[in-house]
């Protein structure tokens, strides 16, 4: 373009600018210009010899169409886009404020749909698609064991094993590895306190490649005994406890008794491998353990690795694979039938979960479809009474491209106001449900309304307004303008096609609604069936609290003894306890402590047993069922007779008919003459070890003392369960732990609860899936519901003429009744349908999830279905009536 | 009003207001008579064309507007010529001129 072209263009473009700031003088000025140019062009007429008024009109007539020219020098002036658009919003903004029923349940909806959408979108996003805060975390794997002959799939690893992949497997660049998440007593820069944290390896957090906020990380070789004991603060703990200071680094605090050097501070939000972790601290083994039986056999660490560059996690499975079966031949007695292998480690952290969520997120979907169903019905509802209006403006010289703008921007509108509102609801269902679903869910602390779920959510609302506006747009446009203007009966005919555009909508809602119930119905019958399930012991009124003894400050058997007899006994003497027991465990709770055992006289070893230390009273205070035998009693301790009970499974499995009781077993796969012979005085009832619908597991329970009879010091972890007399489990908490206080002040309750909740939280999954499946079933049904009562309202309001005619003819009331009944049931049957098929078709995401029932289970769908078609009835049946009372006079009367 | 004119392109009406402005301001109404005028009532320019064409080019800087009193009395827009509306003028009539030319050669061959 030439210079003075550009410059023009630009003038140009600050002309329109000044256009639209100025708009009223503009007006004035463009009025006063041409209605002097009618004047001149009127006196020259004059001038001619032509009467005044005549001239007047000849000169109007020549000028053409002042509005139109009027709109032409405005199009030149302004930026007439830009000034359409505002003015397109401020009609869009009256045209909302005018029918505010009609705006407030748009809005509602769209907020609802979006809101749940944005919701779900910002859980997958967080757990699934985020990558882990790791450097490079596709390079990293998680390890584990596995042995077929015992079950395990993806177990622990043991120490030694874990150490020989780190020295002999290449493809590794470097292995670590990580107990479970236990407290600590930290004393030191305050008042002591309590913290969560987890036992690692020294290069733990280096694998990872995480960066420290303050310091250096630990000396990779920490977790050998003769190495400086050592330990790594969380960010939040140096921020409260410490104050962020610098200074922190090098001082010394005491960990359950034990001096330990901070080295270094934790990135803010880090907390890896799980929530809320306050400290890092390193092992502390002997060099020496290596060569012990017991650091090969038991399987305590999470394996994991970076893989070196170059290696593919396959090539790198492949090695560890052939390692581990090396050490099978060379540790035959502890690695015998185990194998290892490795996963992706993001795979590993939410595997699990991505089933559910997906199946959330079809879900939430399909909810959202029946949302802008739903607007984009109101909206056609609203575009039928509009025809007249609309056709007016297109009259008056409205292209159809302009209608059809108008109508976009209404749509959009509705569409970013009810996404705007979502986005706030999104927000409060993810703050509200993070912390309920937090102990389910994997890396909970990512999901947040962040800024790629913004984006998505911006996303789907303009698809949203899209899909809402689309169809009243392209009706409206496509009806030409005289049809319209005419008569309202040519106006009916016209609006048979609206009809069956809304028709449609309404089939589509049902059919979704039905999906949704069905899924809902399912998921209910789920978590009945799992509710159902006994769990072995009466769950009310018990309170549940466990502890920790540490060996630094209960260092002999014999003080861990006495001091857990003693709150025992102090418990017992409480008012209000009617019982009282410890276990090192409880049922639900999974296996904590497994290892075989010898029957004497019987050649095969028995694999895999769980071992729980009980004191006397446990069945008495949990009320498990006892089958035969006798309970543990006060004489069964270390210096009485070595005792044990068995479950049922064991008895069957390893005694076939024969009973068990009296018979001798000790623990250890051989069995020597340094064995304890342990004699069998009870059998006991199965109980739900591993959850509720876990499959059994055979159970030696020893009473609380004999754990040591063969060397291995005492649990220092029990879970002492109290139940109330007076039904109130809460209410014994504040005298319980006043009982543990004043046996030792420093040693609070690890966890608390009550069995009642460990009962609820064995369901939990299933009653999450339940409660939000039968949400969305809810507020979809009670869509399609109101999209039904509005359409068939709608038609009987449209064939008042049509239906006074065939009652004056003679038809009979409850047969015009019938038939308008009868289209609104076609349309719910061809949404059933369409709904059932695609129900069927998407069980199979559904079917991982549920327990006891299948997801083609046919009497749950037929149920739903029936529920669907029974509610769909009534709310056609209601405005159907109306029907029936028209007065035919009346209507021909009228026009 | 005869048809002829309904055929006049922008660029063509664009130059002959230029062109009526050099002589001196006149207002919207002004402007045509003068067309209409010295093309001997042929070119009869009609007002749905004449006044966006002069806010348009009023936008583009070539002509500049200021009311003032016209021959009856009455507050009117007049305009005038700018600079870089001098020059627009002088390279619209050259091109208009060789555009011209080159039809009339087309035409006088068979």
């Amino acid at each position: 373009m030439s210079g003075p072209g550009a410059l023009a263009v630009l003038r140009g473009i600050a002309g329109r600018l000044r256009g639209l700031l100025s708009r009223r003088r503009l007006e004035r000025e463009l009025d006063a210009e041409l209605s002097h140019h009618l004047e001149l062009e009127a006196a020259r007429l004059a001038a001619a010899g032509v009467q005044r008024d005549e001239a007047r009109r000849r000169a109007l007539v020549a000028f053409g169409g002042v509005e139109q020219i009027k709109e032409a020098c405005r199009d030149e002036r302004g930026a007439a886009w830009l000034e359409s658009l505002a003015r397109d919003l401020r009609w869009t903004a009256r045209w909302l404020a005018r029918s505010p029923v009609f705006t407030l349940t748009a809005l509602a909806v769209l907020a609802l749909g979006l809101g749940a959408t944005t919701a779900v979108v910002s859980l997958v996003h967080g757990i699934l698609l985020e990558p882990l805060p790791f450097a490079d975390p596709e390079r990293l794997v998680a390890l584990w064991e596995s042995n077929p002959e015992r079950g395990w799939e993806r177990s622990n690893a043991s120490g030694a094993n874990l150490l020989d992949w780190r020295r002999r497997v290449r493809a590794f660049d470097d292995v670590t590895a990580h107990g479970f998440v236990h407290g600590w007593a930290l004393a030191g820069g305050g008042e002591p306190e309590r913290v969560e944290g987890v036992e690692v390896l020294g290069n733990f957090l280096a694998v990872l490649g995480v960066e420290p906020a303050a310091g250096a990380l630990l000396d990779p070789e920490a977790h050998w005994q003769d190495r400086e004991r050592t330990v790594v603060i969380g960010h939040d703990l140096w921020q409260r406890r410490f104050a962020g200071a610098g200074d922190v680094i090098g001082r010394r605090v005491e960990l359950d008794g034990v001096a330990h050097t901070v080295v270094g501070v934790a990135p803010a939000g880090f907390s890896y491998p799980f929530g809320g972790l306050d400290v890092w601290v390193p092992y502390a083994w002997p060099r020496s353990v290596v060569d012990e039986v017991w650091f090969r056999r038991a399987h305590f660490l999470r394996g994991l690795a970076r893989l070196a560059p170059g290696a593919s996690p396959e090539r790198a499975g492949e090695e560890l694979s052939a390692v581990a079966a090396a050490l099978a031949g060379e540790y035959p007695e502890t690695n015998r039938g185990y194998g290892a292998g490795l996963t992706p480690l993001h795979e590993w952290t939410v595997g699990e979960v991505r089933r559910p969520l997906l199946v959330l997120l079809a879900a939430v979907s399909l909810l959202l479809l029946v949302t802008c169903a739903n607007v984009a019905h109101l909206l056609l509802a609203r575009a039928s009474t509009r025809g007249r209006e609309l056709a007016v403006r297109g009259a008056l010289g409205a292209s159809r491209g302009r209608l059809a703008v108008q109508l976009a921007c209404e749509s959009a509108v509705l569409a970013l106001l009810g996404g705007g509102l979502g986005l706030g609801l999104a927000s409060l269902l993810v703050r509200l449900g993070a912390g309920r679903a937090a102990t389910l869910l994997p890396r909970a602390d990512r999901v947040a309304v962040d800024l790629p779920v913004v984006a998505v959510a911006f996303g789907l609302t303009l698809a949203t307004a899209l899909l809402v506006g689309l169809l009243p747009a392209l009706r409206l446009s496509r009806r030409s303008t005289a049809e319209a203007l005419v008569s309202s009966a040519r106006w009916a005919t016209a609006g048979a096609g609206l009809a069956r555009g809304r028709g449609l909508l309404v089939a589509a809602e049902v059919a979704v609604a039905i999906v949704l119930v069905a899924g809902a119905a399912l998921a209910a019958r789920s978590f009945a069936a799992l509710a159902a399930v006994d769990p072995g012991f009466a769950p009310r009124a018990t309170l549940i609290a466990s502890f920790h003894l540490p060996p630094a400050r209960y260092p002999e058997t014999s003080g861990v003894l006495a001091f857990e007899r003693e709150l025992l006994a102090r418990v017992r003497a409480l008012p209000g306890v009617e019982s009282a027991a410890l276990a090192s465990s409880l049922p639900l709770q999974g296996s904590r402590w497994t290892s075989d055992f010898r029957v004497r006289g019987v050649a095969e070893p028995g694999i895999d047993f769980n071992r729980r230390v009980i004191s006397p009273g446990y069945f008495a205070t949990m009320r498990a069922p006892r089958l035969r035998g006798r309970a543990f009693d006060a004489g069964d301790d270390e210096r009485g007779r070595p005792v044990v009970i068995v479950n049922e499974l064991l008895a069957r499995r390893h005694f076939g008919d024969r009973d068990p009781i009296g018979e001798l077993l000790a623990f250890g796969r051989e069995a020597d003459e340094g064995s304890v012979w342990r004699e069998i005085v009870g059998v006991a009832a199965n109980e739900r070890i591993d959850g509720l619908a876990a499959p059994e597991r055979i159970e030696i329970l020893v009473p609380l003392g004999q754990e040591t009879l063969d060397g291995s010091g005492p649990i220092r972890t029990h879970t002492l369960v109290a139940r109330a007399a007076s039904g109130d489990a809460a209410a014994l908490l504040p005298e319980v732990s006043r009982v543990l206080r004043d046996l030792d002040p420093e040693l609070p309750f690890e966890t608390v609860g009550t069995l009642a909740d460990l009962v609820a939280d064995a369901s939990l999954r299933e009653r999450l899936l339940m409660q939000v499946l039968g949400a969305f079933a809810v507020l979809a049904l009670a869509l399609a519901l109101v999209g039904l009562y509005g359409l068939v309202a709608y038609s009987v309001a449209q064939e008042r003429r049509e239906i006074g005619i065939r009652l004056a003819l003679g038809a009979p009331r409850a047969g015009v009744v019938r038939a308008v009944l009868g289209r609104g049931m076609a349309l719910v049957g061809l949404g059933l349908a369409v709904g059932l098929a695609l129900t069927l078709g998407l069980g199979r995401l559904l079917d991982s999830l549920l327990y006891g029932v299948r997801a083609d289970d046919a009497p749950t769908l037929a149920a739903a279905a029936a529920a669907v078609a029974a509610a769909a009835l009534a709310a056609s049946f209601l405005p159907a009536r109306r029907a029936a009372r028209v007065e035919p006079v009346e209507t021909l009367r009228a026009d | 009003m005869p048809d002829e004119t309904s055929e006049l392109l922008q660029g063509t009406l664009d130059l002959l207001i230029l062109k009526t402005l050099a002589l001196r301001p006149m207002h919207g109404w002004g402007i045509a008579q003068r067309i209409a005028q010295t093309s001997g009532e042929v070119l009869q320019v009609q007002q749905g064309s004449l006044y966006p064409a002069l806010h348009r080019m009023e936008n583009q800087g070539w002509i500049r507007a200021s009311w003032g009193t016209s021959e009856n009395n009455r507050r009117a827009k007049f305009y005038e010529l700018t600079a870089p509306g001098r020059r627009r003028l002088a390279e619209e009539t050259e091109s208009w001129r060789r555009l011209a030319a080159a039809v009339g050669r087309v035409l006088r061959t068979a």
